[in-house]
C-alpha cells in the first residue's frame, strides 16, 4: 500500500509504502522484512519516518497509557501516545512531562527517537534524561527491554537514535509535579542579536521558559532586535484544561491553501507585525498550561506561509565562548548573501554531547528560511562557518544537512554507525534521514 | 452499567470500549489476543477509572458458556452485550478454501449466535439489557464479491430479527446495524467508492441508541438510499455490475 508523505518543512515528499497495524500480532508480521521505519505523528521537520526504500509502520493504534505511579513520579505508555493525550491525563492529576516540544500531536516514540528538547533545555535537559526504561521490537532480536542499566548499549542507541534500532513499543518516563496551573509570561525588548544572546544568558537560570525571538528579516545595520520571552509557573486553579479539538498539523495534505507569504519583500512586514503583537506589556500575562506547552497550536498556518516549496530550518548548538565572534561573522555572511530570515530564535542549552544527541553547553540558535536555491546556498556556506566555531546542527530539523558536515560536527557519528551495525548487521530499519546521513 | 464487548481489540470494538468506558461502564473485553487486550484494559481503567477485565478467547474454538462464565465471573450481572467481532477477506469472491469458508461463517454468524445464546438467560429479563449486533451493507443484496461474508452477516441479521421478536416479551432490547465502511484495518488501503466513517463516530452513535427497541438500521443512514437503489435494480442490469 502506498500513500503520500511530506516532511513538515515540505523539503521531502512523495508516495511511500506504508502499513498501519492495529494489533500486536499484525505489527510483528508486518516488520518481518528489510527496510522498515516507525512513523508516529508524522510531523518531524525532516523525513525521519519514511523513505523510498522502507515501509513506514504507522503506530497510531499503539497509543495507550499502561501504568501510572504518582508516588514514584513515572508513567508508562505505548510509543504512539501523543503529548496531547498525556497532557489530558496528567494535568488533572497534578503532573506534567517537564520536557516536551511545541505541538500536542507529537508522540512519545518521536520524542525518544529524536531526543527532543523542551521549553528550557538549560534547566530541564533533553528528553532522554526522562526515559527510565523502554521496550522495542526488532525482527532479529524480538522484544527487547532496555534501560540505563539493562541492555544499556541498545538504550543508548535508541534514545536519540532516530528510530533505527526497532519499533519502540513502550516507554517509562519520569514525570514532575506541576508547579502551577498557569505560566506567568513576561517579555523584554533587546536591540540586537548579540544583546539577545547576553540577555538569554543572564536570565536562563531563573525561568521555566526562556527564549528570544529576533528579527533578521531585513538586511543592513541594526538588525537582530527582538523580544526575550520568559515564563514561570504560578499558582492558581485555572488554565489546566486540555484542548482536544485543536487543529492538526498535516504536511501531507494535498488540497490545502499554502500562500507564499514569506517573500523577501513581505517578510519584514510580517516580522514587524509579530514584534508588535509580542511587544513588552506593562503587566505580565498568565498563559494557560496547554498554550504554554503547545505554543504551535493555532499557529499551524505559519508553516503554510512558506508556500508549497516549504522552508528549511537550521538549528545550531553554538558553544558559549564562540558567540561574540560568531555573531559578527554570521551577520556579515547573511549580508553578503543578501538573504532575509523569516524566523530567528535563541535558547540557552546545557549538557554533554554524545553520539547523535543535539546537546552541549551554549546556545540553541535557530533560523528558518524559505526553501529556495539562494537560501540553500547561504545555508551551505553557513555550515562551514558553523563548523569553524564548533557548532552542531540539529539532525531532526535540517533536511539539507550533508553527511560530511554531520561528520565534522558530531565526533561520535562513526561510533553510532559502528554500534548500530553490530546490533543490526542487516540494517533493517532506515529512513530518508538515515540514508542521507549514511547512518 | 456493565458491558461485554466481543471483538474489542481493534477497530470498532476498541472504539466502542473507549466510548463505553468514558460513559462509566464497567467492561469485559473479549478478543483473541491477550497482548492487545491488556494494554487497552489498562489504558481504559487508568483514564476513566472503571473496572475493565480483559479476557482472551478464540471465538472459533471456544465454548460460549466459558465466555459467559468469564464475563459474569468478572463483573456479575451483565447489562449490555456487543457482538463486534467479524472477518472478511478479499478472497471471498468465488470458490474458497473450505477452512476459510468455515472461518467466515463461524466468526460472522455461528460464534455470535452461540455467544448470545449463552448470555440470553442473564440478559432477557434485565430491564437495562441490550444486545447489539453489527451486520454489513454487503448483506443488502447478494453479489459475487464477499459472498460468504455477506451471507453470514445476512444470517446474523435474520437471527437478530428473531431475537427481537423473542425479546418483545421480555425487558431486554436489541439493536442491529447494517454497517457501511469504517476507517479501520479492514478498509485500510482500499479504494472505496463511498467515504468511511471514523470508528469513534460509529461507537458514539451505537452508545446513544442503547435502550432503544430497534430493528435493523443503516449506519451511516445515507447507506439506506444507496442500498435501496441497489436492491431494486432490475436483474438485467444488476447481473452486469462488477461489484
Amino acid at each position: 500500500m502506498k500513500t503520500s508523505y511530506t516532511s513538515l518543512d515540505r523539503f521531502t515528499s512523495g508516495e511511500y509504502e506504508f502499513d498501519r497495524p492495529d494489533r500486536f500480532r499484525r505489527l510483528v508480521e508486518t516488520v518481518q522484512r528489510d527496510g522498515i521505519v516507525a512513523r508516529g505523528a508524522g510531523v518531524s521537520y525532516v523525513a525521519a519516518s519514511f523513505s523510498p526504500k522502507a515501509v513506514s509502520i504507522e503506530t497510531a493504534a499503539f497509543d495507550r497509557i499502561l501504568a501510572f505511579d504518582p508516588d514514584r513520579s513515572w508513567i508508562e505508555v505505548e510509543a504512539g501516545v501523543s503529548l496531547g493525550k498525556l497532557f489530558e491525563f496528567l494535568t488533572p492529576r497534578g503532573f506534567h512531562i517537564p520536557i516536551q516540544p511545541g505541538h500536542p500531536q507529537v508522540t512519545i516514540g518521536g520524542c525518544v527517537a529524536a531526543n527532543v528538547h523542551g521549553k528550557n533545555q538549560y534547566s530541564d535537559g533533553i528528553f532522554g534524561s526522562l526515559v527510565q526504561e523502554l521496550t522495542l521490537y526488532h525482527p532479529d532480536h524480538g522484544v527487547v527491554r532496555a534501560s540505563p542499566t539493562e541492555n544499556a548499549e541498545i538504550f543508548d542507541l535508541t534514545v536519540g537514535g532516530y528510530g533505527l534500532t526497532g519499533i519502540i513499543l513502550s516507554v517509562r518516563i519520569g514525570i514532575a509535579k506541576l508547579a502551577g496551573a498557569a505560566v506567568r509570561q513576561r517579555n523584554f525588548r533587546v536591540d540586537g542579536l548579540l544583546a539577545a544572546f547576553r540577555e538569554v544568558d543572564r536570565l536562563k537560570q531563573d525561568h521555566d521558559l526562556i527564549y528570544c525571538w529576533n528579527d533578521l528579516s531585513r538586511l543592513g545595520r541594526n538588525r537582530g532586535a527582538g523580544v526575550v520571552v520568559t515564563g514561570s509557573y504560578v499558582a492558581g486553579d485555572s488554565g489546566g484544561k486540555a484542548e482536544t479539538n485543536y487543529k492538526r498539523l498535516d504536511p501531507s495534505a494535498k488540497k490545502r491553501l499554502r500562500p507564499n507569504v514569506f517573500t523577501d519583500k513581505a517578510m519584514p512586514w510580517v516580522n514587524r507585525i509579530y514584534a508588535h503583537q509580542n511587544r513588552p506589556a506593562s503587566k505580565p500575562v498568565d498563559v494557560p498550561l496547554f498554550q504554554f506547552n503547545f505554543p504551535a497550536v493555532g499557529k499551524e498556518f505559519f508553516f503554510d506561509f512558506f508556500g508549497d516549496t516549504g522552508f528549511v530550518e537550521l538549528q545550531l548548538l553554538l558553544p558559549s565562548d564562540a558567540v561574540e565572534a560568531y555573531v559578527e561573522d554570521f551577520l556579515s555572511l547573511q549580508e553578503s548573501h543578501g538573504r532575509p530570515i523569516a524566523l530567528t530564535t535563541i535558547k540557552a542549552v546545557r549538557g554533554d554531547q554524545r553520539l547523535l544527541h543535539f546537546n552541549g553547553n551554549g546556545f540553541n540558535f535557530t533560523i528558518e528560511l524559505r526553501n529556495s536555491p539562494q537560501n540553500i546556498a547561504f545555508l551551505n556556506n553557513l555550515d562551514d562557518l558553523n563548523c569553524r566555531y564548533g557548532g552542531i546542527t540539529n539532525i531532526i530539523k535540517d533536511s539539507r544537512l550533508r553527511p560530511e558536515i554531520a561528520e565534522r560536527q558530531y565526533p561520535e557519528i562513526d561510533l553510532f554507525r559502528q554500534r548500530l551495525r553490530t546490533y543490526d548487521p542487516r540494517r533493517r530499519f532506515s529512513s530518508a534521514l538515515s540514508e542521507r546521513l549514511l547512518l | 452499567m456493565k458491558s461485554v464487548v466481543v471483538g474489542a481489540s481493534a477497530g470498532l470494538g476498541r472504539a466502542l470500549a473507549e466510548e463505553l468506558a468514558e460513559r462509566g461502564h464497567a467492561l469485559v473485553l473479549i478478543a483473541s489476543d491477550q497482548q492487545d487486550l491488556d494494554p487497552l484494559a489498562r489504558d481504559l481503567a487508568l483514564r476513566f477509572d472503571v473496572e475493565v477485565a480483559p479476557v482472551a478467547f478464540d471465538l472459533l474454538s471456544v465454548d460460549p458458556a466459558a465466555v459467559r462464565d468469564a464475563a459474569v465471573g468478572a463483573l456479575g450481572t451483565i447489562d449490555n452485550l456487543f457482538l463486534i467481532a467479524g472477518l472478511s477477506t478479499s478472497e471471498d469472491a468465488g470458490p474458497l478454501p473450505d477452512a476459510l469458508a468455515g472461518q467466515l461463517i463461524n466468526l460472522n454468524f455461528t460464534a455470535a449466535v452461540r455467544v448470545i445464546n449463552a448470555f440470553l438467560p442473564d440478559l432477557e429479563n434485565n430491564p437495562a439489557g441490550n444486545i447489539v449486533g453489527i451486520g454489513s451493507v454487503a448483506a443488502a443484496r447478494g453479489r459475487r464479491n464477499n459472498s460468504v461474508y455477506a451471507s453470514a452477516k445476512r444470517g446474523l441479521e435474520f437471527y437478530f430479527e428473531t431475537l427481537r421478536h423473542h425479546l418483545a416479551r421480555h425487558s431486554c432490547r436489541t439493536q442491529f446495524y447494517r454497517m457501511g465502511y469504517i476507517d479501520t484495518g479492514m478498509t485500510l488501503g482500499q479504494a472505496l467508492p463511498f467515504p468511511a466513517i471514523p470508528p469513534q463516530l460509529a461507537a458514539r452513535k451505537i452508545c446513544n441508541n442503547l435502550g432503544r427497541d430497534q430493528g435493523m438500521v443503516y449506519m451511516p443512514a445515507w447507506w439506506f438510499a444507496i442500498m435501496t437503489v441497489l436492491k431494486f435494480l432490475p436483474w438485467v442490469i444488476f447481473r452486469k455490475l462488477n461489484i
